[in-house]
Formats: C-alpha cells, sequence, structure tokens
C-alpha cells in the first residue's frame, strides 16, 4: 500500500522537485553562495515533506490495521461494527459508506434466513401433520391383511422413508444445527437402521451380518441411525438377485473408529464412483431401476455426515460389491468426558 | 517488560501530549540558538574585522556573558514550565498509575517507571529540538547580518560545541529535578486517590455573580488608578509609590480576571435573545466556571505576556532609536581636533591639521570628499535689547558653519557683515526669543542684528554631541583678536570631513586609522619633546559602539520576549487541552441530546478562543499604557518607533501564540468529538 | 380508540467488535410501541436492553434491522440527519450524568430548546409550565449538586419532554434513587403518561419500576422472551405477575420445570 502511495504522489514530489531546482538555477544566477541555496532547498524540501509523510503515516495506521481485522474476522459482512473513524476525511467516508453497505446486506441476509426458517419451519410442520395419515393407513392395512395389503405395506414404507428424508434434508440446510451430540452406541445404532429396515431385508432374503463386539462413538444417534438407513435402503436397492448379504461392521484406527456398511450388489461403474455423491446423480444402475432412484439419499448422507463432523467414502466394484464407510473422529477432548454418563452438548 | 511499558506510555504520550513536547522542543530550540550566538559567522567577522575597537569586542563579549547569565536564569523558567507540564501529566494519568500500584507494582517501581518515561520524553526532545536548533541558527546568522546591514559574502553552516554542551548540561539537570518531583509527587500519593481520581474531577462551582460584578468593577477602578500613576509619575521614579503603582496594576489585573466571567454572564444574561441561542449559555458557564477556579494562573499568564510583547517591543524599538540617534549624532564621517603644546613654553598652540594628516600619509585632499575646519567658541555676549543683558552662548564663525553645511550637502548662507544669525538645537522660549529678527547682540565691540531669514532650527552635533546645543553664528571678521579680548575664548578647533564617494568607506577609514598615530607625532612635534591631545571619533566607530548595545538589547529583548511568551502559549495550551479532556463526558450529554458537531465545535473553539485572547488583550492594554510611559522616557533621546516594534512583536505573536491557539483548537475538538 | 404506532423495531440485529472478534448483542428483535404507551423493558444485565435503547435513541447504529419513529426509518439517516432527529423527535433520561453541572436547573431544561433555535421568549414560559407538571418549580434557580437525585431526575424528565418528542426514552431512570425518589418520579412519569399522552419507553431490572408500565418486555440474551400486559390489573397485581417472569428468565428452561 505504501509504495502505491508514494507512486501516486509522484506528480506532487515532482512538481516540488522542479520548483525547488528552479529556485536554486535562480538564486545561483544571482550569485548566492552555493551553501546558502542548498541550505533553504533543504528547508523548503523539508516542510513540504514531513507534512506529507506524517499523512501517509495517519493514512497507512489506518488502512494496516483495516486490513488486519478484516483478515482476522471470519464473518466479513460485520467488518463495519469493528470499524472505528480514523479522523480523515477519507477514512471517515470510507467507514460510513461500508457501514451503509453492510447494513443493506445484513438486512438482506436476515431476510433469507428468516426465509428459510419459515419454510423449514412448515416443512417440520407438514412432516408431523402427514404422519398422522400414514399411520392411520398402517393401522387401516393391519386390519384388513392380504396380499394388497402386504404390498401396501411396502408402499407405505417407502413413503415414509420419503417422508423422514425430506425432514432430514430440511434440517440439514438450517443455520441451527439442532442436533444433539452424545456417546453412542455404534452397535445399538446399526441394529436400529437394520431393524427399521427389517421388512425389506427379509422380502429381499438379505443375509445381515453385523460386526463383532460394540464401541462408543460420540455423534448425534437419530442421524447416524438415519445415514446408516439410507445405506441399507441402497443395498437393497441394487441388491444381487442369489443370496445377498449386508455387512456392518466397525473397526478402531488410531484417531478415529470406521464403520463400514459392505453389499455383495450391483456394484457402481468405476466412471461412475466419483459423481455418487453429487446431487441428483442417478447413474446408469439407477437409470436401471424400475423404481426411479431421487439420486438424493447418497448427497443427503454426505450433507448430513459434513454437519456432524464425519468422513464418508465409497468403494465399489462393478458386479462385486460396494462399501460404504464412516469414519468418526476420535478426538482428545472426547476423552476427557469419558466415563461421565450422559452429557449434553448443544450447539446453538 | 519494563522498559516496553515505558516506551508504550511515552508513544501514547506523544500522540496525547504533543503539545508539551512541543514545547520541550521549542524550549530546547531557543536555548540552544541563542547560546550558540558566540560561533555565529556574524560575530566571528564582526570581531575579527580590524573595523572593530576595543569598545565594541568588549560589548561583544558582555553581550555573550549576558547572554550566559540570562540562560540560566531563563533555564529556571523552562523548569518550572516543564515541571508544570509534567504535573499535568500525572495528574492526568492518576487512575492509570493507581491501576499499576494496584496491580502490585511497587511505588519504588511506578516512580522507576516515570523516570524512565521522563527520560525517554526527555531524550527525543532534547534531540529533536537540537536538530531545530541547529537549523534555526543558520538563520539566525542571517536574521542578524541583515538587521546590522552586514553585506553578506559567504555563507558557513554554524555549528557550536559549546552551546550544545550547555542545552545537554541545562535540560538534562532540569529533567532531573523533575524526575525527582515526579517520583516525590507519586511516592506521595495515596492508591485510593489516584484511583477515584476521575470521579472526583473538578467539580466546578459557580460562584455568586453579584460579588463577581462587584470585584470586576473594582479592577477597572484600580487599574485606571495604577495606569493614571504611570502616565503621570513617569517610569523612571523607583520609590515607594512606583511599588505601590505595581502592587495595584497586579491586584487589578487579578481582580480582573477573577470578576470577569461573573461580569460576562451578568452582561450576556440580561441579553437574552443571545444567551439562550444554540450553545451559547453552556459555553458561557463552562468559561465562567474555568476562570472562575483559573483566575490565577491567568493573572499570571497575563503578565507574562505583557513582560513578553514590553521586552520584545521596547528591544525591537530601542534598536531602531538607536539607529536613527545614531545618524543623527553623527552626521558626517569624522571629526579630528588636536591641539598642541610647544615642548618650550607648555602653552597651547594650533595644529594645522590637514598638513599633518598629509604628512602623515593621509591627504585630505585626495581622501576626502568635504572637509570643514569649524572653531568653537564661547562666552559671553551683550544682549542689547532690554537691560544689556549679558548671555553666555556658543559662537562660531561664518565659514565653519558654512563647512559644516557643505559636509551636508547644503548650500552655505551669506550674513552681512553686521548681522548674526542663529542656529537653534534645544527648543525653549529664551531660544526663541534670542532668534527673533532684529534682536541686536554686542560679540567683541561688534553690535551685530539677528538675521532672521537665515535661523535654522538643527543639531549641529558638532564633535558627535549628543545634547542639542544652540549657536550664535557671527562673521569671522567679528571674532579677530576675540581671544585676547578676554569676554571670548575658543574652544576647540575641529577638523571633521566626509570620505571620498568612489572608494569604499571602510578602506579609507582603515587609511585614517592607520595614519592616527603618525599624526600625533608630527602634529605634537614629538621628537622635539613636545606634546599635546588629540581629540577624534569617527562615525564608524559611533556606529559599532551603538552596534554592540543594539545587538545585546535587540537579542536578550527577543531571548526573553520569546521565552516568556512560549512559556505562557504552552501553559495556557496544556491548560485548555486538560479542560476538554475533563469535558469529555459533559460533550457525550450534549451528543445525546442531539447536539450536531459543528454546534459543539463552535463551542469549544469559543471556549479556547477567550482563553486564549482575554490575557493577551490585558497584557496588549497594560503595555500600551507601560509603553507610551517608556516613549516619554526615551522621548529625550528620540522617539520609540512604534511601526517597526508592533509589527515585530505582532509577528512573534501571531506565530507562535497563534501557532498554539490552532493547536489547541484543533486538540480540544478532537477530544470533544472522541467517540 | 384510533391509535397510532409511534416505534416499530423490525428485526434489529446488534453486533460489538473490538479488534478482531464481534459478539451479538441482539439478534432477530421486533416489536411496536403505540402513541400513549408506557413500555417497560426488562431483562438481565447483558441481555441487551441497553444496546436496544441505544439503537432505538439513535445513539447506536444497529447491524441489521429497521427501527420506525413516528414514521422515518432512522436506520437510514447519515449522522447529520440523525442528531437533528434526536433533539426534535426525542427525549433521554438516563440513569445518571444526566444533567450539565455548570448550569442551573432553568438552564439545563431550557437547553433542550435553545439548541431547536426556540424564539427566546417562548423558553422562559415553557420551562416554568414544564417545571410545574413534574413539580420542580422551586429548583429551577439552583445547580445540579445542589439537588437531590430525584429532583436531579424530575430536572432530566422536564427537559426530555419540553420539546414535546414523540418518543421519550428512559434508561434505568430509578437506578441511582431510593425508593421514595424513585416512586415520586414514577408517578410523575405516570402522570406524563396519563395526562400529557407522552409515550414513554423504559428499560429497567427493577420490577417494582416496571409496575408502572402498561406493558413489559422480556428481553433475554437478544432476543424476545415473552411480553406481559397489564390489562385491567392493578399494579400490585402486575408486580406480582412481573415476579414470576422475572424467576423465569433468571434461571434455564430445565430449571423451571
Amino acid at each position: 500500500m505504501s509504495g502505491r502511495y508514494w507512486r501516486e504522489k509522484i506528480p506532487e514530489l515532482a512538481a516540488l522537485a522542479f520548483a525547488l531546482i528552479f529556485a536554486a538555477a535562480l538564486l545561483a544566477v544571482l550569485e548566492v553562495h552555493p551553501a546558502a541555496i542548498a541550505f533553504l532547498c533543504l528547508v523548503v524540501g523539508l516542510c513540504v515533506l514531513v507534512p506529507m509523510a506524517l499523512d501517509w503515516q495517519r493514512r497507512r495506521s489506518f488502512y494496516r490495521d483495516c486490513a488486519q481485522r478484516l483478515a482476522a474476522l471470519d464473518r466479513k459482512y460485520l467488518f463495519s461494527e469493528l470499524l472505528e473513524e480514523p479522523g480523515f476525511w477519507e477514512g471517515d467516508f470510507f467507514c460510513a459508506a461500508l457501514a451503509e453497505v453492510n447494513k443493506s446486506m445484513c438486512d438482506t441476509v436476515a431476510d433469507a434466513r428468516r426465509d428459510m426458517e419459515e419454510y423449514r419451519e412448515y416443512i417440520e410442520t407438514w412432516i408431523h401433520e402427514v404422519k398422522t395419515p400414514i399411520a392411520s393407513a398402517r393401522l387401516t392395512l393391519e386390519n384388513h391383511p392380504g396380499p394388497l395389503a402386504g404390498r401396501l405395506e411396502e408402499e407405505l414404507f417407502q413413503i415414509e422413508g420419503y417422508v423422514e428424508q425430506a425432514l432430514f434434508y430440511a434440517r440439514s440446510g438450517a443455520v441451527d444445527r439442532d442436533y444433539a451430540v452424545r456417546a453412542m452406541s455404534l452397535r445399538s445404532a446399526a441394529a436400529g437402521a437394520v431393524k427399521k429396515y427389517a421388512r425389506p431385508l427379509i422380502a429381499a432374503g438379505f443375509r445381515v451380518n453385523l460386526g463383532e463386539g460394540d464401541v462408543t462413538v460420540y455423534s448425534d444417534g437419530k442421524w447416524v441411525e438415519f445415514i446408516l438407513g439410507q445405506l441399507i435402503s441402497n443395498a437393497v436397492k441394487y441388491r444381487r438377485e442369489e443370496r445377498p448379504e449386508l455387512t456392518l461392521s466397525w473397526r478402531e484406527e488410531p484417531g478415529a473408529v470406521v464403520l463400514t456398511a459392505a453389499d455383495n450388489g450391483a456394484g457402481i461403474p468405476a466412471g461412475d464412483v466419483g459423481r455418487v455423491f453429487d446431487k441428483g446423480f442417478t447413474g446408469r444402475n439407477g437409470r436401471a431401476l424400475s423404481t426411479k432412484s431421487t439420486g438424493l439419499g447418497l448427497y443427503l448422507c454426505r450433507k448430513l455426515c459434513c454437519r456432524l463432523g464425519l468422513g464418508i467414502a465409497l468403494t465399489s466394484q462393478e458386479g462385486e460389491g460396494t462399501a460404504v464407510s464412516l469414519t468418526f473422529p476420535k478426538s482428545p477432548f472426547h476423552l476427557v468426558g469419558e466415563g461421565e454418563g450422559d452429557k449434553t452438548v448443544t450447539q446453538a | 517488560m519494563f522498559s516496553k511499558l515505558a516506551l508504550k506510555n511515552v508513544t501514547r504520550s506523544v500522540r496525547d501530549y504533543s503539545v508539551y513536547f512541543l514545547t520541550l522542543m521549542f524550549g530546547v530550540c531557543i536555548f540552544y540558538v541563542f547560546n550558540s550566538l558566540d560561533s555565529q559567522w556574524v560575530m566571528e567577522s564582526l570581531r575579527g574585522s580590524s573595523g572593530t575597537n576595543d569598545t565594541t569586542r568588549q560589548a561583544l563579549d558582555m553581550i555573550l556573558t549576558l547572554i550566559d547569565i540570562f540562560s540560566v536564569f531563563v533555564s529556571v523558567i523552562l523548569a518550572f514550565l516543564i515541571l508544570y507540564a509534567n504535573n499535568f501529566m500525572v495528574k492526568r494519568r492518576k487512575k492509570e498509575l493507581g491501576t499499576y500500584l494496584l496491580l502490585g507494582l511497587s511505588q519504588g517501581r511506578v516512580a522507576a517507571l516515570l523516570f524512565a518515561e521522563t527520560a525517554l520524553i526527555g531524550l527525543i526532545s532534547l534531540g529533536v529540538g537540537l536538530v531545530l536548533g541547529i537549523f534555526l541558527s543558520q538563520f539566525l546568522s542571517v536574521f542578524t547580518a541583515g538587521f546590522f546591514q552586514i553585506i553578506i559574502t559567504e555563507f558557513h553552516f554554524v555549528f557550536s560545541w559549546k552551546a550544545l554542551g550547555k542545552t545537554l548540561l541545562y535540560f538534562s539537570l532540569i529533567f532531573l529535578v523533575v524526575m525527582v518531583f515526579t517520583a516525590l509527587t507519586v511516592s506521595r500519593q495515596k492508591l485510593i486517590d489516584l484511583l477515584q481520581a476521575e470521579r472526583r474531577s473538578e467539580r466546578l462551582k459557580a460562584r455568586g455573580l453579584g460579588m463577581s460584578v462587584a470585584l470586576f468593577l473594582l479592577s477597572l477602578v484600580l487599574l485606571a488608578v495604577a495606569y493614571a500613576m504611570l502616565l503621570i509619575r513617569g517610569m523612571l521614579r523607583v520609590d515607594a509609590l512606583f511599588y505601590l503603582m505595581l502592587a495595584l496594576g497586579s491586584l487589578g489585573t487579578l481582580l480582573f480576571f477573577r470578576g470577569l466571567s461573573g461580569f460576562l454572564l451578568q452582561v450576556l444574561q440580561s441579553n437574552k435573545t443571545l444567551y439562550y441561542r444554540g450553545l451559547n449559555m453552556f459555553t458561557l458557564r463552562q468559561f465562567a466556571a474555568r476562570v472562575g477556579s483559573n483566575y490565577l494562573s491567568m493573572t499570571v499568564i497575563c503578565l507574562m505576556l505583557l513582560l513578553a510583547i514590553g521586552i520584545t517591543a521596547c528591544s525591537v524599538g530601542l534598536n531602531n532609536t538607536l539607529d536613527s540617534i545614531t545618524g543623527v549624532q553623527a552626521p558626517y564621517d569624522f571629526y579630528l581636533a588636536a591641539t598642541a603644546l610647544d615642548p618650550e613654553t607648555g602653552e597651547e598652540t594650533a595644529v594645522d591639521v590637514p598638513a599633518a594628516l598629509k604628512e602623515a600619509g593621509f591627504d585630505p585632499e585626495v581622501e576626502l570628499e568635504q572637509s570643514a575646519q569649524v572653531a568653537l567658541w564661547q562666552g559671553v555676549v551683550t544682549w542689547v535689547a532690554g537691560d544689556q543683558e549679558e548671555v553666555v552662548v556658543f559662537l562660531l564663525p561664518l565659514s565653519g558653519y558654512n563647512g559644516m553645511r557643505s559636509l551636508s550637502g547644503r548650500e552655505p548662507i551669506a550674513l552681512a557683515g553686521d548681522r548674526c544669525t542663529w542656529v537653534i538645537g534645544e527648543e525653549n522660549d529664551v531660544a526663541d526669543r534670542l532668534a527673533q529678527d532684529g534682536q541686536v547682540f554686542r560679540v567683541n565691540g561688534h553690535d551685530l542684528a539677528v538675521d532672521g531669514t537665515a535661523v535654522s532650527h538643527e543639531a549641529l552635533s558638532l564633535g558627535y554631541d549628543p545634547t542639542p546645543r544652540s549657536y550664535l553664528i557671527v562673521p569671522d571678521a567679528v571674532l579677530e583678536g576675540a581671544a585676547e579680548e578676554g569676554a571670548l575664548n575658543m574652544n576647540i578647533d575641529y577638523f571633521c570631513g566626509n570620505y571620498r564617494a568612489d572608494a569604499p568607506k571602510e578602506e579609507t577609514e582603515e587609511r585614517f586609522q592607520s595614519v592616527l598615530s603618525d599624526f600625533e607625532r608630527i602634529a605634537f612635534r614629538a621628537e622635539a619633546g613636545g606634546g599635546g591631545w588629540i581629540r577624534c571619533q569617527t562615525r564608524l566607530e559611533v556606529y559599532l559602539e551603538t552596534m554592540g548595545t543594539k545587538m545585546m538589547v535587540l537579542f536578550l529583548g527577543i531571548y526573553l520576549g520569546i521565552v516568556f511568551l512560549l512559556c505562557s502559549a504552552a501553559v495556557l495550551a496544556l491548560q485548555q487541552l486538560s479542560q476538554a479532556a475533563d469535558n469529555v463526558p459533559r460533550y457525550r450529554i450534549l451528543s445525546r441530546l442531539g447536539v450536531e458537531e459543528k454546534m459543539m465545535h463552535r463551542s469549544v473553539d469559543i471556549q479556547v478562543l477567550l482563553a486564549f485572547l482575554l490575557p493577551l488583550a490585558l497584557a496588549l492594554v497594560h503595555s500600551v499604557v507601560g509603553m507610551t510611559a517608556a516613549n516619554q522616557v526615551i522621548a529625550q533621546v528620540g522617539r520609540l518607533d512604534a511601526a517597526a516594534s508592533s509589527a515585530v512583536t505582532g509577528v512573534f505573536l501571531v506565530i507562535f501564540y497563534g501557532a498554539y491557539f490552532l493547536a489547541t483548537c484543533a486538540g480540544s475538538r478532537r477530544l470533544a468529538r472522541g467517540r | 380508540m384510533e391509535r397510532q404506532t409511534i416505534l416499530t423495531v423490525s428485526h434489529l440485529q446488534k453486533y460489538y467488535g473490538a479488534r478482531e472478534n464481534v459478539t451479538r448483542a441482539i439478534d432477530d428483535l421486533s416489536f411496536t410501541v403505540e402513541k400513549g404507551e408506557f413500555v417497560g423493558i426488562m431483562g438481565a444485565s447483558g441481555s441487551g436492553k441497553t444496546t436496544l435503547l441505544n439503537c432505538v435513541a439513535t445513539i447506536d447504529r444497529p447491524t441489521a434491522g429497521h427501527i420506525t419513529i413516528g414514521g422515518a426509518d432512522v436506520t437510514a439517516l447519515r449522522r447529520g440527519a440523525l442528531a437533528k432527529f434526536r433533539r426534535e423527535r426525542l427525549g433521554f433520561v438516563f440513569q445518571d450524568c444526566n444533567l450539565l453541572d455548570t448550569l442551573t436547573a432553568f438552564e439545563n431544561i431550557a437547553l433542550a430548546l435553545t439548541i431547536l433555535r426556540t424564539p427566546a421568549g417562548e423558553i422562559e414560559p415553557r420551562v416554568r409550565e414544564t417545571a410545574a407538571l413534574l413539580g420542580i418549580s422551586n429548583c429551577l434557580k439552583k445547580y445540579p449538586y445542589q439537588l437531590s437525585g430525584g429532583e436531579r431526575q424530575r430536572t432530566a424528565a422536564a427537559r426530555a419532554i419540553i420539546t414535546r418528542p414523540d418518543l421519550v426514552l428512559a434508561d434505568e431512570p430509578t437506578g441511582a434513587l431510593d425508593s421514595k425518589s424513585a416512586r415520586l418520579l414514577l408517578e410523575r412519569f405516570e402522570a406524563l403518561n396519563a395526562e400529557q399522552g407522552a409515550t414513554i419507553l423504559m428499560v429497567t431490572h427493577d420490577a417494582f419500576t416496571a409496575s408502572y408500565c402498561h406493558r413489559i418486555l422480556f428481553i433475554k440474551d437478544g432476543r424476545l422472551f415473552t411480553e406481559l400486559n397489564r390489562g385491567s390489573d392493578g399494579r400490585k397485581v402486575f408486580f406480582e405477575r412481573i415476579l414470576e417472569v422475572v424467576t423465569l428468565l433468571g434461571g434455564d428452561a430445565g430449571d423451571v420445570l
């Protein structure tokens, strides 16, 4: 910044130099002693340069301060709250203009957030409402068993799945992350997810293997169950016809716990593997299915994993199977609370 | 960490207390400049040139000695100023110091911290001040040369080790004293007082208005009496009444400020339209409250300003007066009068000056443009009119007088054989009567009537005589044989001349001076054992003598004047700035009420203006009266040059006082704004 | 009775910053105040109520949101216009440091008019009239240091209403007063509100003071927690209702149930 400042002052400095040279020449012609000329030029030069230097110093400290604060701030739209008016006209103008700009920006952002909030609340309300007719439909089916009921039951199950997906989708975009991080058992999460999808698994003839033992991780149980559910749903959708298998296993690694859901289904073509997590990606297999794939399942899983701070990765071999692994990082912070029971950490 | 803290505090001080810094720097600067006088090349050239004789050299040495002495005095004043300013700074930082103590720093350490800070501030201001001083001393050379009409043939860069040493020494002493004082003050404070200093800050109590008005009016009376005393009795009678007059004046000034605020308030409150407008109420009340608590310092400032103005004006005026006096006193280049004593008889014999000069190597016809031989006679003549009164007069032969006229470039006059005329130097009734046309005087037996048309009123300054005299001009013939008669006798025979115009006067002067010893030898026929005496003086000599005085007066005057001016302005500035800082909560209230910045700035400006202007105004009134009285003294010798002295004083005032005023305004505004 | 809205606060947000950190003082606050209402704002210290008052008083600028007073959006005004707005349309009573100590009480009150360039002839009668309303007619010639705390606050109140502002803002006016002076002051406020139709917005942490209001907004952590309306209750009953909410405010949601 300083370089630029002085470069822009070059015309003024040049004019000063010219004036001094002219004065010196004139005085030399008038036979004034060279030492006197030098002294005079020095004095005049200083009288012009010193105020210039002081001004530069003042501006530099202000702008440098601004730059530092701006760099250190993460929510940059709040910058004008950090600024102090410096006292010279440009700085004051700059601060005032920035304040106006930031205010209008904050207003817009706040409006957008409010709209999103309202929409999310609507979705949640809707989901709550829609659960009632689904439940009563189920009840009705239970009262009238039969092959029709079975089919309808499967469809209802699907509807419920999509409703849940919508709920989590809405929640994933929310500004407030309302999940509760607790100690949870991976086994019970896996078991829960399997139990939920018991019907389609049994109907498809799956053999389900759960891993050995148990391990405790710190995350939101509900969300993890939902993610596992999505993975199971995928496994069911893209299963092989004969003896489909699903394995949910976990292992401890230095600094993390890795949960893997592996199936022996159709697998994903090598070209598509990189894009499975993209929103709306259906791929070759997705399109081949009779039931249209929304392409949202894995996208949502990744989004939720990001929110929770989990890692998600997918490996597949076409024709052999697919394995998705979730990584639960073990931070030393968690070790502190181990054994102290139920600790709720609410992120506001 | 300690040094870092000290350093941080100082960098903060530089910004907040820039007035303090500037004052220190200027103090150092002025000190150095004036003490570097001896190494100024002007002085060097003055001393070196042979044109200066011993008297001048002595005068110059005396100036330097005087400056040395006054420097001590000046450094004492500056010490007080620095102490005052430092005290101010400490007072403003009471809360901060209290915090240090609270945090567990021992009193010794806090004192040491202040020590370190003062030392640092001292070093920085010494450094910058010295650099500035070295700069300005170059200016001083130029200024001096111009002032004394010395042609600048070359320009040296001057630097005085002696002044540097002195400055360092004196200011180190001052800072040492200040540091000790500060340490003592801090160590004696109680912690609780320090912490609560802010809350206890000046509770401004407004005083009874009625009493203020009465005091104000009383002060006006006292001042009027003091002025009258001064003007009527004059400056020179230093007796009990003189001190009474001084006391009355000081008391009057004190009461003036004491009652001023109340008086102003009363006056302005009666004008409701003005009073109830904008922030006028607030401004006036603020000012009244401040003056109410500051009247003592305002009086001191007023008196200091009076001293500053008075000294500067007088010294400058005196300078110009001396110039004109010299011009009047020595209207021609030299005079030489010699009387030889006959080696045998011991009687006084006349000397043929031109011949002796020529023989000695100085040919008057070549070296001199004009010359005149004037014999000065003195004696008794009879005033025929009236009762044949006998009067003692000075007489000049017509030829001599005409010679004098030619020296000053005037045409000679003609007198009839039976006429005389007068040259009136001293105006009074007697002279008027004597010089009336037709008055008859009997001189050496001749009756001469006054030729009124030839009477001239001038100071002839024969023999560089400063006293104005009146001379009776008579035809040469009248004085023949007068010496034997006894009534009249010849005092001195002057040989006066003007140097040649085609050569520089200094060269001719040199030649003249160099032949004087030879001239004596020849004129007195010293080899033959004769003696005699000569009287000789040249215009250049007179000039140089007075130059010494001039310089002394001027420099000391300006030195002291600037120092006093600086002190008053600095004290005022510091006071005003600290008051502005105290006012910050009040300005915050105003800002909350919705007063716009422009109105607040105006209020700030008016307060500062009043604080700066009032002592100055009163000081100016005092100094006008004082200078009128001084004029009466100098009137005998010549008038004080009012115009030049006012101009120079005005310039100094504007530069120093004005600069401080502007800085204070800017600082106060910034404080008032402080968001 | 047709009531007109004097103050509208909509989605107010205020962040404070120093050096490199910002903290949120107010988060999405919205409410309205009608003409002639006497509204109180309560909350613990640090809840953002003084910040709120400062924003409404145009002393501080909100980060986001809009504040409309008497039809004018003050968040859109520049600094010069803000000062003008403050002196013409608002009145203030703060907890302390209200009055200028170098002016008499009369002059303190008159100051609000002189900065509006009111003709000098009008000033005196108006000051006397307003002083009478607040019961300080015999204090006018005295200086603030000669007045009691209650008298000082009433002088400040006189100054606040003499310009007939749209809104009177009071920040803990009874904070430094003893109970008797506090009661006197609050009764005067009540009278001003009832008889002169002054709209008053008062911030306080004291339930007793708040009980004089018609409506109370409770702020917690920068958000509107709840609102209490006096309705037709007497002051004592209202006071008890306030205490209930304050107890709630003091703890966490989990503590109450």
